[in-house]
């Protein structure tokens, strides 16, 4: 195994994944790179269970019909803690974030989790299967007012965003390609829906309205004929921006943090060529995001050591990186699961409730003076915690070492925590701090293991605590 | 699905439905009381969280003719007389009600007659004698509380202040092993049915323990985390199914006859109460398809009563359809 084997492992995991241990780390690399990538972004194929999701429904029974967005989110969290299909559930978020869709407007959980399962199901298979699939989504159709695009009186706000935020990107298409796309979609509405007093069972089908499609003629993109929905996804598909757009968003989401998507078309990509490459591997595969990601996750500018550590953490993968390193609700679910599932909205990305249509902004907006606080709280609190199945093993696995300096103590705490790299300025203060507290002694009493213990636990809590664990 | 199900000498008849999901959300258990069989008591989970995002856990006294509660509380917690994760309702030969809390590893007691809080006993643990995921309980006929455990797979018999009589079972898929089982049952006999949920299946055992028969983890009747059992005056088994969402009956030797799906077409008393306060639902109903509330949401828990009623509570809509059984029945001589 080579020197760089296991950090280039590291940071293909919390990339195409939530984070993973020192022990994770090795079995995946003595796997090998590429074979791990194979079994991220094809899990069916190399026999990765799912989530046995039946074990959270019977200790949380409404979380499979959420009266309300926590009860939606502890479904979803429960999900991304528990999976062995990591990228599955990342992408998942990355089209929720792409897709956003709000339950502020929505106000049915319910409708939101069905929508979120067929990003999850869908989400690794063909983005234009995705997006046709996306188009007749009710909680879709009602967030962005296709219910009330009629022949009669087309409302454009499904086909402008279609445009602007799911495929092309502001820039290539022109108003009139808005009121064409609009026009092309009246009719696709979802069925009267059974409200959900009294018995719960109320959720939105989708239904196509033949009547209420506007079948004239209509020129878009370039193109003139009778189309209907299916038709602009298929000449949307077929245009060079889409490509490119859909490249940028997965080189912004995996690789490294672009400016905000409504100043893409002033600002170039950060790494043009890399987008160039990943958008002509989606048009070559017809847009199989396998390939894309296959190729994206074994390019050298992902490999790059350049770009790991490069892009802050977004509120989910904090959350959920913590969780999963420190084990909690990996054996079975708690009642406190509910606070672990608001944590990330508290953070700032309050999942199934983006702020609107564009999405969260990310990157470095990720962290303002409040949710720095509470991401730095939430990281220390669970890191600091030895009763926590794996904060136990890190300090099991220290104090099976025959001598520990402090630099060795704070190395070894950055290795398990799943190869984390401090600035050298952090790195002196941390060693100074373990220091100061005195020779480090493990010994075999009661007292001298919790001693141990807490000295372990407080600098996980510090390096919890770093600017550098906000990134990945 | 028809209303009425006839298979061989037996007619299922649909008959009504009680409550809504108003009434307990994510319902756990009910159990009839012992001198009236139109008064249950029920209890539910909402989402199983430490924080009231909403819905909380609750239990209530219930009338069934009238369809409405005679109290009802709201019990989020770990202090006395709350909950965290009710799992399983009995009532004690004292005619108190004893409620399991599967986190917090206790039985609570409270009486009948208006809910006070009454005590509370249970170690948690794996040793016997302590608790570790307390869900299903059943009282037998000597006064003995027989309790699941599902953290601990084992079934253990206490008297009703938590006394260690007998344990057995341990994790596992063999004869008299569990995988986090959840409802019991104790027929006439005094033989006793555990739903053991992780192993798809219904093990029945004597009133000693000893294994008698498994059921349901293979072939026709196919059980998928079966919840909660029943049996009749015939020996009739009556499954709820929860993971399949229906009813699974089986024979007295342990054959697979039918599956009920539900067919609750009309609204409870209290659904109707709902709906009738607000006009828009009353308009959107007219408007949607009703079929899908028809069906079982998640069947939880099963009771027969005496005039062969068999009551099946749904977990997430918060329902129980009530079926009534024709033993014995013969297809009619004459051209009707």
């Amino acid at each position: 195994m080579a020197d760089r084997d296991i950090p280039l492992m590291a940071h293909l995991m919390r990339r195409a994944g939530f984070g993973a241990s020192r022990d994770e780390l090795e079995a995946r690399a003595k796997k090998g790179y590429e074979a791990t990538v194979e079994e991220l972004i094809d899990p069916d194929a190399h026999g990765m269970p799912r989530v046995d999701i039946l074990k959270l429904y019977r200790y949380h029974p409404m979380t499979e019909v959420p009266p309300n967005p926590s009860s939606a989110q502890m479904n979803l969290i429960f999900q991304f803690i528990q999976t062995r299909r990591p990228l599955e559930e990342k992408m998942m978020l990355f089209w929720h974030m792409l897709f956003a869709t709000g339950n502020s407007k929505v106000d049915s959980p319910p409708d939101m989790i069905k929508q979120m399962e067929i990003l999850r199901s869908k989400g690794l298979g063909n983005y234009k299967d995705l997006l046709l699939v996306i188009s007749k989504n009710p909680a879709m159709l009602f967030w962005l007012d296709n219910n009330q695009n009629h022949r009669t009186a087309p409302n454009e706000n499904w086909g402008r965003e279609l445009l602007e935020l799911f495929s092309m990107g502001q820039g290539h298409y022109s108003e009139d390609d808005v009121k064409m796309a609009a026009r092309a979609f009246t009719g696709w509405t979802m069925k009267p829906k059974l409200p959900r007093s009294p018995y719960m069972r109320g959720t939105w089908e989708f239904e196509y309205r033949a009547e209420d499609h506007d079948d004239g003629d209509k020129t878009f993109l370039g193109r003139t004929g009778n189309f209907n929905g299916e038709d602009i996804i298929d000449i949307i598909a077929k245009e060079p921006a889409t490509a490119q757009f859909i490249a940028r968003h997965l080189y912004n989401f995996f690789v490294e943090d672009d400016v905000q998507v409504p100043s893409w078309l002033d600002v170039p990509a950060k790494n043009p060529k890399a987008v160039d490459t990943i958008a002509k591997v989606l048009k070559d595969s017809d847009y199989d995001v396998k390939s894309a990601l296959r190729f994206l996750f074994n390019a050298p500018f992902f490999k790059d050591e350049k770009v790991w550590f490069a892009k802050v953490k977004n509120p989910t993968e904090l959350v959920v990186g913590v969780s999963r390193l420190v084990g909690e609700y990996q054996e079975r679910s708690m009642p406190g699961l509910v606070q672990t599932a608001v944590e990330p909205g508290y953070q700032g990305q309050e999942i199934v409730n983006p702020p609107s249509v564009e999405g969260w902004h990310y990157g470095s907006e990720w962290i303002d003076t409040g949710s720095l606080v509470r991401r730095v709280n939430y990281a220390a609190e669970k890191l600091g915690n030895a009763s926590f199945p794996g904060v136990q093993s890190i300090i099991d696995r220290l104090a099976s070492k025959f001598s520990l300096t402090p630099e060795e103590l704070l190395d070894g705490c950055l290795e398990l925590l799943g190869m984390i790299r401090l600035e050298a300025g952090t790195r002196k203060q941390l060693i100074e701090h373990v220091q100061a507290a005195g020779p480090l002694k493990r010994g075999s009493t009661e007292a001298q293991r919790r001693a141990f213990a807490g000295r372990v636990s407080e600098l996980l809590q510090l390096i919890g605590s770093t600017r550098e664990y906000q990134f990945c | 699905m028809a209303l009425t199900l006839t298979v061989g000498n037996r007619t299922y008849n649909y008959s009504h439905c009680i409550g809504t999901l108003y009434t307990s959300r994510g319902g756990q258990d009910y159990i009839l009381d012992a001198k009236n069989e139109d008064v249950m008591y029920v209890i539910s989970r909402a989402n199983g969280a430490d924080v009231a995002f909403g819905a909380i856990q609750r239990w209530a006294k219930w009338d069934l003719e009238k369809d409405e509660a005679i109290f009802e509380t709201s019990t989020l917690g770990a202090e006395d007389g709350n909950f965290l994760w009710p799992a399983g309702v009995a009532q004690g030969p004292d005619g108190n009600i004893y409620i399991s809390d599967e986190y917090l590893n206790r039985i609570s007691i409270f009486s009948s007659k208006d809910g006070k809080f009454l005590g509370k006993w249970g170690v948690p643990g794996a040793a016997p004698g302590q608790l570790g995921g307390p869900a299903g309980m059943r009282f037998d006929r000597d006064g003995s509380l027989y309790v699941v455990e599902s953290q601990n797979n084992r079934v253990q018999k206490l008297t009703k202040d938590g006394r260690r009589l007998a344990t057995w079972g341990e994790k596992g898929s063999g004869p008299g092993q569990f995988d986090a089982p959840f409802g019991i049952h104790i027929d006439a006999k005094g033989n006793i049915f555990v739903a053991d949920w992780g192993n798809n299946r219904v093990q029945k055992f004597s009133p000693d323990g000893q294994f008698i028969l498994e059921f349901g983890a293979s072939g026709a009747g196919r059980l998928l985390r079966p919840t909660g059992v029943a049996t009749d005056a015939q020996g009739d088994v009556y499954v709820a199914d929860w993971g399949n969402d229906r009813l699974q009956i089986f024979d007295a030797e342990a054959n697979p006859i039918a599956s009920v799906y539900g067919d609750a077409r009309e609204l409870s008393k209290q659904g109707q109460r709902v709906i009738n306060a607000n006009p828009d639902f009353v308009k959107a109903r007219r408007r949607a398809d009703t079929s899908v509330e028809w069906k079982f949401f998640r069947p939880i828990a099963v009771h027969v009563n005496s005039r062969n009623e068999i009551i099946v509570m749904e977990s997430l809509s918060g329902r129980m359809q009530v079926y009534k059984k024709e033993k014995d029945y013969v297809e009619a001589q004459f051209n009707l």
